[in-house]
């Protein structure tokens, strides 16, 4: 694919109940050609591609993140918006809004469903990561730092310093609360400091 | 038997467009004595009891059509169905000479049956992975007990790429020349006729080799089907054969029904027939059959060790991977250790937060942290098939740059090398 064929992207994390199945049923319904079939792999994100139109749609596998998501792309809104619809109509998608919503709740989610969660957000962005393509502001990122950092599971804590780490560029609102927190977990004070000296590297402003 | 059944003359017309070639019943031979005409085999692994079944069922039948052909890779030679007519008015399918009476598919003896059961193999177009949207995997077994022929002296070996390659070579059912995983494709074309040796050495130079962070395999293209039948080695010591397919006509599916009756067999019904010749005398095991190792009577080894292959039976479909995700949970400390190592040889480190999240016992806990924070320990470097290509790379990475491969075959254990692992 073209840098043209990226200009608009859309991703949707699907649900743990989704099938690839379902989506080559639809395809196949609709003559979208299957076009890319790769295997998965250590670092490599499992692809199988549809051509539609001008755009292209995506059904990815992440092993790192233990996430499924369908990217659409295509040099418009108009080519992606239609297939993105119809993708979000035939597979069950978590959307950004709800993990969002499971993450800044007042009463802290159990520390495997806030786990899914983070990662879920990570594979959200994964392309726009890996493309190196900004996302719009969205506060709500900042306010989700603070709830988890203030998660009792160190774990969480610890995984959102590392799955951000990576996307700090894509959600730069994070960065604030993180460089600024002061871990009651001893071993967790070093990951706050390499946190930062990646920000400063990568030109983020740090407070 | 020499009189041509009820349906000889109404097939003479649909035969001939599909390039049959119906034999004069005054020539017509019997299946169990087809003479050096057809004297081709399969050339597999000899399993008495499959051989004494293809004996069973040839009595009573008799070769009364051939055609189409599929032409072999790189030797040019022709390869027929075959039609057998049986004394009860039935008409069988041999989608080539050399294959066992077992494998041959009932037809219904009309225009449409002769077109259905041709349908997978006739008319030839070449068909590229995302073709083959079916993908089914059996474990075949450990590294130290699965054995391969010496086409030589036909003594069993440890299983190796050089053997693999050249056993899988010298059978009927594969197209020759097999690819490793720096290949998703067949790399080469399927119409390449008769070619010289050394322009086919010259054409596959450096296609076994294996591409870093893939489970290493070697794959095969089956002639009639075009099938991809992979034998992969999953985390250093479990076989798997993969398969990447187009699911094959009704008609066949009976004969895979038959086949796993006769013989105890798990295959999936739609699988071809060319894969299940080809897997002749290796194990073809599913989670079905080795669900008894989770049972309530199964030992903590034998879960731990059912997890990963569970794990290797799921790779590639991360949905049921992630049903997996209990085990990191799992009472059994043997178990968590092996859900979170094979986890990580494959690269899913999301698991490794599961297990910390769980984790209780402070030792596991720290080896967990010390995981994530080193970071996951790296794809796998190991020279799996135990490979050499006169120094030509072994591994390469997504740039197709050399990395050093290694295996160590000294003395040490099996302890040892699970240990290291």
């Amino acid at each position: 694919m073209t840098d043209d064929a990226w200009a608009h992207e859309r991703t949707l994390v699907l649900a743990d109940d989704a099938r690839l199945a379902d989506l080559d049923r639809y395809a196949a319904g609709r003559d979208w050609p299957r076009v890319t079939d790769l295997p998965g792999g250590y670092g490599y994100l499992r692809q199988v591609g549809w051509s539609v139109g001008a755009a292209t749609v995506l059904w990815l596998e992440s092993g790192r993140l233990g996430a499924r998501f369908v990217c659409v792309a295509g040099p418009s809104a108009a080519d992606v918006d239609p297939a993105a619809e119809a993708v979000g109509a035939v597979l069950p998608v978590v959307t950004e809004d709800a993990t969002l919503a499971e993450l800044t709740a007042a009463e802290p989610a159990e520390s495997r469903t806030a786990l899914r969660a983070l990662h879920r957000l990570a594979a959200a962005y994964e392309i726009r990561r890996l493309r190196d393509m900004p996302a719009a502001p969205d506060d709500r990122y900042r306010l989700m730092a603070e709830r988890v950092l203030a998660h009792t599971d160190m774990t969480v804590r610890h995984a959102l310093m590392m799955l951000f780490a990576d996307l700090m560029t894509v959600r730069p609102e994070v960065v604030a609360p993180i460089v600024a927190h002061a871990d009651p977990d001893p071993g967790l004070a070093p990951l706050v400091d390499v946190f930062r000296e990646i920000a400063v590297e990568k030109g983020i402003p740090v407070p | 038997m020499t009189t041509p059944p009820p349906w000889w003359d109404t097939l003479a017309a649909p035969g001939a467009e599909l390039g049959i070639t119906w034999l004069d019943p005054g020539s017509w031979r019997s299946a169990d004595d087809l003479g050096s005409d057809y004297a081709d085999s399969p050339r597999t692994i000899t399993v008495a009891e499959r051989t004494d079944r293809d004996a069973d069922l040839r009595a009573g039948r008799v070769l009364v059509g051939t055609g189409p052909a599929v032409t072999t890779r790189a030797y040019g030679i022709d390869q027929p169905v075959h039609w057998y007519a049986d004394g009860d008015g039935g008409l069988w399918c041999s989608l080539a000479p050399y294959y066992p009476a077992w494998l041959w598919v009932a037809v219904d003896p009309t225009a449409d049956g002769l077109r259905e059961v041709l349908s997978s193999t006739f008319p030839r177009r070449d068909l590229m992975r995302p073709d083959l949207v079916a993908a089914a995997r059996g474990f075949v077994g450990y590294t130290n007990s699965v054995g391969v022929p010496n086409v030589y002296d036909g003594q069993f070996v440890p299983i190796n790429g050089h053997d693999l390659d050249r056993y899988f070579g010298m059978m009927a059912y594969p197209m020759q020349n097999a690819w490793g995983s720096v290949h998703t494709d067949d790399p080469l074309r399927t119409d390449i006729g008769a070619v010289k040796p050394l322009e086919m050495m010259a054409a596959t130079k450096g296609k076994l080799a294996q591409r870093l962070g893939r489970v290493p395999s070697m794959t095969w293209r089956m002639l009639q089907s075009q099938a991809y039948l992979s034998i992969e080695i999953h985390a250093r010591q479990l076989v798997c054969a993969a398969v990447r397919y187009v699911p094959t006509p009704a008609s066949h599916q009976a004969t895979v029904r038959r086949v796993n009756a006769d013989f105890e067999t798990a295959y999936p019904e739609d699988l071809p027939l060319d894969v299940i010749g080809a897997l002749t005398g290796f194990e073809w095991d599913t989670e079905r059959t080795l669900a008894h190792n989770l049972g309530p009577d199964a030992t903590v080894g034998e879960v731990a060790a059912m997890v990963r292959v569970l794990y290797a039976l799921r790779h590639g479909d991360l949905g049921a991977t992630l049903a997996l995700r209990d085990y990191v949970r799992h009472p059994e400390a043997a178990v968590r250790e092996a859900a979170v190592d094979t986890a990580l040889w494959y690269g899913d480190t999301f698991m490794v937060y599961e297990a910390l999240a769980a984790e209780t016992d402070p030792e596991l806990r720290a080896q967990l942290l010390s995981l994530i924070e080193r970071g996951a320990p790296g794809a796998d470097t190991y020279n799996a098939f135990d490979d050499y290509f006169s120094g030509d790379p072994i591994i390469v990475d997504g740039s197709g740059d050399p990395v050093e491969a290694w295996r160590d075959d000294s003395d040490e254990d099996d302890d040892e090398d699970e240990d290291e692992s």
